[in-house]
């Protein structure tokens, strides 16, 4: 008794589905494989604020930085700044705002070295795009914050 | 042995089929709008104006005039800045005596940018390339090769207006 099966039209459509799966879900991975062609160093700022000094402790030039959610390499410390942070304050008397430093709180200009590739109007660093106003959520090996990207240098 | 269908293989068929069916509407819907010669005919450059309120030094300092702009919603071109114009910001603000006046934004700015687009005027609204629909006093989000934003459209003029 021989149990050849014939192919229907069923199992086509199945077999087609998964092949667009697959191909789905392999091509941001294809992508990356050419990431390391026409790629330039670029240096942008990375700023984090309501921090304390504990955070700014682990911060060391030369340490990895990661996108803390997604896991994307972002580059590496190059320098940081630290400034007092401020917060807007409603001066009503005077009918201004003002901004006033609060105490124990820091804001940090973390520059970040990176390989990037420029392509149609996009800088991509691993399988993020790099720009001024992106909320970044970041995270190296002893420390981690969110922030935006503030300025890109290339 | 004849295989006879059952309810799952009409349930995937018909599965199938809808998807065909969407990514084939979605497909005809762009191109549509992309190859037709009637389309093409009927879009004329415009000048679109996007107000970006209160913003740092930083947001300025990353646009700059010729830079392809791209709704962050579609991810298709918009148009491109002409023009950039930078005023200082302000907030409105309550002071002690209940009176609402408007207070300077502290290190804080308006960016108004005049971006020219390729604009196609249908029945049911004004579209940038024919795909981003512009509405006067909507706020969209946008990016250039530097800068991510949002932005609220405050005109949508002829050019040299």
């Amino acid at each position: 008794m021989s149990f050849k099966k014939k192919v229907g039209i069923i199992d086509i459509l199945i077999v087609l589905i998964i092949i667009g799966a697959v191909f789905y879900l392999v091509k941001p991975f294809k992508e990356n494989v050419n990431f390391t062609k026409n790629t330039k160093k670029i240096t942008y700022t990375f700023e984090t604020i309501e921090v304390g000094e504990e955070f700014i402790d682990q911060l060391k030039a030369g340490k990895d930085v990661y996108n803390s959610s997604k896991n994307y390499y972002l580059g590496k410390i190059k320098n940081f700044t630290v400034n007092p942070y401020r917060e807007e304050f409603e001066n009503m008397e005077k009918g201004i705002i003002e901004l006033v430093e609060i105490p124990g709180l820091y804001s940090v200009l973390i520059d970040i070295e990176a390989d990037a590739v420029i392509e149609n109007d996009v800088i991509m660093v691993d399988r993020e795009e790099i720009r001024v106003g992106s909320y970044l959520p970041i995270k190296g090996k002893s420390f981690a914050s969110y922030g935006y990207i503030v300025a890109i240098e290339r | 042995m004849k295989r006879k269908f059952n309810w799952i293989d009409y349930c995937i068929i018909l599965f199938v089929l809808a998807v065909m069916v969407v990514l084939g509407l979605k497909i005809k819907n762009i191109s549509s709008v992309n190859l037709s010669g009637d389309n093409e005919m009927n879009k004329i450059k415009k000048d679109v104006i996007l107000l970006i309120h209160d913003v740092r030094k930083y947001s300025v300092d990353a646009l700059q005039v010729g830079d392809n702009v791209y709704s962050d919603d579609t991810n298709y071109y918009f148009g491109k800045i002409k023009k950039i114009e930078v005023e200082d910001s302000y907030v409105p603000l309550a002071n002690n005596k209940g009176e609402g006046i408007l207070a300077r934004s502290p290190e804080k700015y308006d960016i108004i940018l005049t971006v020219e687009c390729n604009v196609l005027d249908r029945p049911n609204g004004v579209f940038a390339e024919g795909i981003t629909e512009i509405k006067v006093n909507s706020t969209g989000k946008y990016k250039t090769i530097g800068l991510l934003f949002s932005a609220i459209t405050k005109n949508i003029q002829d050019i040299g207006e």
